[in-house]
């Protein structure tokens, strides 16, 4: 048994659960910085981002040291692999929380308009998406993993109806333009973080069924 | 992805038994070896990889107790079979072992031995052949100006490419290599590693290994035994990315027992 090996494989998924405990609050505050339109919260997330970026590089660090100096194979290859592609893909959402945050900034400085928008519903399924996906990766669910993957629609459709619906308001209101903007990048960014739980949890299928299930229409 | 048509099939074993005396060592083994592929078969120690091996030139008859049951067909006859000529098989099935065996005789005759043997032809059409079993074993350039010297004086990892060019003098379809480069050091490894893939067009060749990476590396196929049964055969990328048996997992990852 390679006792050696296990050890440092436990130890990446302890910095990987540590690095998604820094970026699920991240998203949570980015939102609520838009929500409340709320400028020192949204700076908060902005400084919280190099603490996640470091984070990134020590994990892709720790997996190529484990695929250098232990060469896995199998299980043991595609869960290495699979914490490489999810740091990246956590990584990104940092970023994302980073944009929904800049976007709170700029809310705050502009007066809200009478007509606004609801992202209650749209905020709920992104970040439930990344809570499932992040869930289904720890418990190593294929089962779970492949419903989050179903559910990238429902915010797809929510992503569509909110353009449509800021492309009428700005029709109405155009001396509101930049208010609904923004709220066009905020919309536009869930939906990206609900991609990235997407992409996820089909890391979490290869890594337990070995199939790569990307690009399957 | 496209279909590609299916290789050809030099050795099929068909429901293979093999016995040391009253002692059961292979249980009904199945596999069939493409050709001019790369096949590795890997497993603990003692769990029959060289046993299996050694009854494709049916090396094992020198040893009065052991006996092989079942069907080994080498382009579909039964090499098993009374009627079989044991001498020519083993020139169509050339074996390279562990420890290098070169003949305590020189370079060239080394290399001369199976062409004397096996094929009548005059003193130029040796030499000729002799050269370029020695190029084909990637060994010409550091050999050729000693001909005439010991094949014993040479390194390991030269004396190792000296038996494949003795192997492959006698044109053989299928070579077998039981475990090549376990007694020499890195750097030989890698010239015999390299070697193998460069064979790999002209012959069918079948490696028994204890190095993962090294079946990584070379083979196109691989197959898992353990305890005398194959427990897993398959493409060698699927075996080690993620291999159907939780058996091969254990083996491979190294978590076994």
């Amino acid at each position: 048994m390679k006792v050696h090996l296990q050890l440092e494989i436990d130890h990446l998924k302890n910095l990987l659960c540590e690095l998604a405990a820094t970026v699920e609050p991240a998203v949570r505050e980015a939102v609520r910085a838009v929500e409340n339109r709320d400028a020192e919260c949204a700076h908060r997330v902005l400084a919280g981002d190099e603490a996640i970026d470091r984070m990134e590089v020590r994990i892709e660090e720790e997996c190529l040291k484990v695929l250098a100096l232990h060469q896995p194979v199998a299980g043991d290859l595609r869960y290495v692999i699979t914490l490489l592609k999810v740091n990246s893909e956590l990584e990104r959402i940092g970023d994302l929380a980073v944009n929904i945050a800049e976007r709170g900034i700029d809310l705050a400085t502009l007066n809200a308009p009478k007509e606004t928008l609801d992202f209650s519903r749209m905020v709920f399924e992104a970040r439930s998406m990344l809570k499932n996906a992040l869930d289904a990766l720890i418990c190593r669910n294929a089962l779970a993993a492949q419903e989050v993957i179903q559910h990238d629609d429902v915010v797809d459709d929510l992503h569509h109806e909110t353009l449509l619906k800021l492309r009428e308001l700005i029709g109405r209101h155009p001396e509101s333009a930049a208010f609904y903007l923004d709220l066009l990048t905020v919309s536009r960014n869930l939906e990206r973080i609900a991609d990235g739980a997407t992409n996820i949890c089909e890391d979490v299928i290869y890594l337990e069924l070995g199939t790569i299930v990307r690009h399957n229409t | 992805m496209s279909e590609t048509p299916l290789p050809r099939i030099t050795i099929s074993v068909r429901n293979l038994n093999f016995f040391y005396g009253s002692h059961q060592a292979l249980f009904a083994n199945n596999l069939d070896i493409e050709e001019h592929r790369v096949t590795a078969v890997i497993g603990p120690s003692g769990c029959g990889k060289s046993t299996h091996l050694r009854v494709y030139n049916r090396i094992y008859q020198l040893y009065r107790e052991q006996r092989a049951e079942g069907e080994v067909l080498l382009d579909g006859h039964n090499l098993l079979g009374a009627d079989v000529d044991v001498l020519e098989l083993r020139r169509r099935v050339g074996m390279i072992f562990q420890k290098p065996t070169p003949f305590p005789m020189s370079v060239f005759d080394n290399v001369a031995y199976p062409l004397r043997l096996h094929f009548k032809l005059h003193r130029a059409e040796i030499a000729e052949r002799v050269e370029s079993a020695l190029r084909g074993a990637s060994l010409w350039d550091e050999v050729k100006d000693k001909l005439k010297s010991s094949g014993l004086a040479l390194s390991g990892g030269q004396q190792q490419r000296l038996c494949i060019a003795r192997a492959i003098a006698a044109e053989p379809e299928v070579l077998l290599m039981d475990e090549p480069t376990s007694a020499i050091d890195p750097v030989a490894t890698a010239k015999i590693e390299e070697l193998i893939l460069a064979l790999k067009p002209r012959f069918t060749i079948v490696i028994v290994t204890h190095n993962m990476q090294q079946a990584a590396r070379i083979s196109d196929r691989t197959a898992f035994f353990y305890k005398g049964e194959i427990v897993e055969t398959d493409a060698t990328a699927k075996i080690f990315t993620n291999p159907s048996n939780p058996k091969t997992e254990e083996y491979i990852t190294g978590r076994f027992g």
